[in-house]
């Protein structure tokens, strides 16, 4: 689904991304900046936290099936786009 | 001297449409906003009409900068919805969006709240209709929730300017003041059309079973005209930080549970909104300006999705990602053109939404709030997964599944590239936004070092997406939301009371008719009664088929009657 090419890109972009945090200065007001690769790092574990406590809440409490609240909801997608009247 | 406020001329639109050929209503649809915003421009800040009312003073048009700010991207947001809509053959949902538009509109020019309920009233009712234009049950049933839900928020919100009229003698929009009560229910009236949780159940319902161009209008309307009322009466009321950043963290979950595309976008309204609401919250100057900024790009790339999303609905009649896939040879331009709405919302830079919400999010740092800066960085990571990775690869990458691919109209695509355009164009120059804001701004988002934070975060949620792709496909369910408190207690109490007293009804009266008939056909026929057979047949009953039983106690009753009476005349 993503070529070679395209991996290509976005690793040398993460790559750049991180390389040039040594090469600017400023933003102190967090102790946090001084950590090269911080928000990398807060990238990669914000969205797998995301995706996993979400899913989770979802099976455990949240999830029931389409017809749940009217039977209709459940056939497909409920309409073949606007009326043309 | 009075002059004519804006709304005028959408109502006036409206009105016409019915009434013009039906080749032309299109046209007059995208005439309306159109002068309308080139009439705004030339307004000076100021009150511009006033209105005796009973023994009070209204005032139907005043202009701030903040107002004047909202309504340049109304006005665009509709001329861009006219031209989307531009194939609509629809007379009643032309002549709704525009008095829906208007409304918005006329909310923001209300310099009192007598004149703001109306409005807010108006734009729920017209609003309800482009739910209900999809002319399926399910959208009847949703456009009926959202409406009822709506005016009971209408009513809150009058309970509290008539307390507040009560108390103060006066209906003018001022500042509030966090020690009345009456302000509070003015709030909560405000906070619905927010979808501040748990108020916020009728966005995700409605929203998604609008019609295709309706939703465009009601993703740009209903939650900005609140956040702007917000930011007229509310700013720096500190309650709204929490309540913000928890909306914006809110949304994000949900959405990852969401498998309607409109859904998702839907749920990622409310996270965006979270981020206006934190910054009116927070009340400095600069946050006034992140939120105001935030709401203006918001209209239009949350527009350009419900665009893209609305154009894959039209052309294979499909919105969940359960029935979509594999659509890029077939809606390629979409697929770009959602893509820089996409961009726009996650906040990459050079596009619109990096411009805005980092102002927002600078401000919550500034004011002293860390922890909500941190928060709503996280729920950036959340937009960018959903409505930039999980949507569109599901919806034209992922597994390819049959479609029947239709027509995406001309109009569709010229409003999905003016609005990427103005997109990318606010990207790139963001000072232009920055000028007519509420308050004076110096702020550089390109600094080097906030470039580079957002690609690193950016990137890294890409990366993050692509380990746990396959955790996030859409699933044929729907989550559990406070809608459920006004859909299943609801169904329960059908059940139990409605259901329950029409059935006793229904037997009384089949138990009286019954009664009736017995008691005619009786007196009609005594014989019956006597030998209990029915001599309406030809055929005589054989001995077997007469019941004696009632004529042998009549004769029993009658010997013990005479014998009785004989006995007494001794």
């Amino acid at each position: 689904m993503v070529s070679r090419n395209t991996w290509i890109v976005v690793v040398a972009a993460m790559a750049v991304s991180i390389l040039a945090e040594f090469f600017v200065h400023g933003h102190g007001e967090h102790p946090w900046w001084l950590v090269k690769g911080f928000y990398a790092g807060f990238g990669f574990v914000c969205c797998a936290l995301i995706i996993i406590i979400s899913k989770f809440v979802g099976h455990a409490f949240l999830d029931r099936p389409e017809t749940y609240y009217d039977p209709e909801e459940g056939e497909g997608s409920t309409t073949e786009g606007d009326h043309h009247g | 001297m009075a002059e004519w406020p804006p709304v005028l001329i959408f109502l006036l639109g409206a009105v016409l449409i019915p009434f013009v050929p039906r080749s032309a209503r299109s046209s007059v649809f995208v005439a309306a906003p159109l002068s309308a915003l080139l009439y705004i421009i030339s307004l000076d800040t100021g009150v511009h009409a006033t209105m005796p009312f009973l023994s009070y003073e209204l005032i139907p048009f005043e202009v701030t900068r903040l107002s004047k700010l909202f309504a340049y991207v109304f006005c665009t947001a509709t001329t861009l919805g006219g031209i989307y809509a531009f194939h609509l053959k629809d007379a009643s949902q032309q002549s709704a969006a525009l008095v829906y538009s208007g409304g918005a509109v006329g909310v923001l020019f209300s310099g009192d709240l007598f004149t703001l309920l109306v409005f807010w009233e108006l734009m729920a009712v017209a609003s309800a209709w482009l739910i209900w234009a999809r002319r399926s049950p399910v959208s009847y049933r949703a456009g009926m929730r959202y409406l009822n839900v709506h005016l009971s928020g209408g009513a809150v919100l009058l309970a509290g300017i008539l307390w507040r009229l009560a108390d103060t003698g006066t209906l003018v929009f001022t500042a509030m003041d966090a020690s009345q009560t009456y302000n509070w229910l003015i709030l909560c009236g405000f906070a619905l059309n927010t979808a501040i949780p748990p108020l916020h159940a009728w966005l995700p319902d409605g929203y998604p079973k609008a019609t295709v161009t309706g939703a465009v209008f009601l993703s740009a309307f209903t939650t900005k005209t609140a956040i702007y009322t917000l930011a007229r009466g509310f700013a720096g009321w500190e309650i709204l930080v929490p309540v913000g950043v928890a909306m914006a963290l809110y949304g994000v979950v949900y959405a990852v549970l969401a498998n309607d595309i409109r859904g998702i976008l839907a749920y990622h309204i409310i996270s965006q909104v979270g981020y206006m609401v934190a910054g009116v919250g927070i009340g400095t100057e600069m946050a006034i300006n992140g939120a105001a900024a935030h709401a203006f790009t918001h209209i239009l790339y949350k527009g350009l999705l419900f665009m893209g999303a609305g154009a894959v609905l039209q052309a294979t009649g499909k919105s969940k990602l359960t029935e979509l896939g594999g659509l890029t040879k077939a809606l390629p331009w979409t697929m770009i053109l959602y893509m820089i709405g996409a961009f726009s919302i996650s906040g990459f830079p050079l596009f619109s939404g990096f411009v805005s919400k980092s102002v927002t999010i600078s401000a919550a740092g500034a004011a002293g709030y860390g922890w909500a800066e941190m928060l709503l960085h996280l729920a950036s990571v959340g937009t960018f997964l959903h409505t930039g990775l999980k949507l569109p690869y599901f919806t034209w990458f992922g597994p390819e599944k049959p479609h029947k691919v239709g027509h995406v109209p001309t109009g569709m695509y010229v409003a999905m590239a003016i609005m990427a355009a103005l997109n990318i164009g606010i990207g790139l120059r963001p000072h232009l936004l920055y000028s007519i804001l509420p308050y004076p701004l110096d702020y550089h988002p390109y600094a080097p070092a906030h470039v580079i934070e957002s690609a690193q975060v950016l990137l890294f949620t890409w990366l993050g997406f692509w380990v746990l792709r396959g955790q996030l496909g859409g699933h044929p369910t729907v989550a559990l939301d406070t809608d459920w408190f006004f859909r299943k207690p609801g169904r329960w109490i059908e059940e139990r009371l409605v259901t329950a007293v029409v059935g006793i009804y229904d037997a009384t009266l089949a138990g009286a008719t019954r009664l009736v008939h017995t008691t005619v056909r009786t007196f009609s026929d005594p014989g019956a009664l006597l030998l209990g057979a029915d001599h309406s047949g030809d055929r005589e009953p054989t001995a077997s088929e007469i019941p004696i039983g009632p004529a042998v106690l009549v004769v029993i009753l009658v010997i013990v009657a005479v014998l009785f009476g004989m006995t007494l005349s001794k």
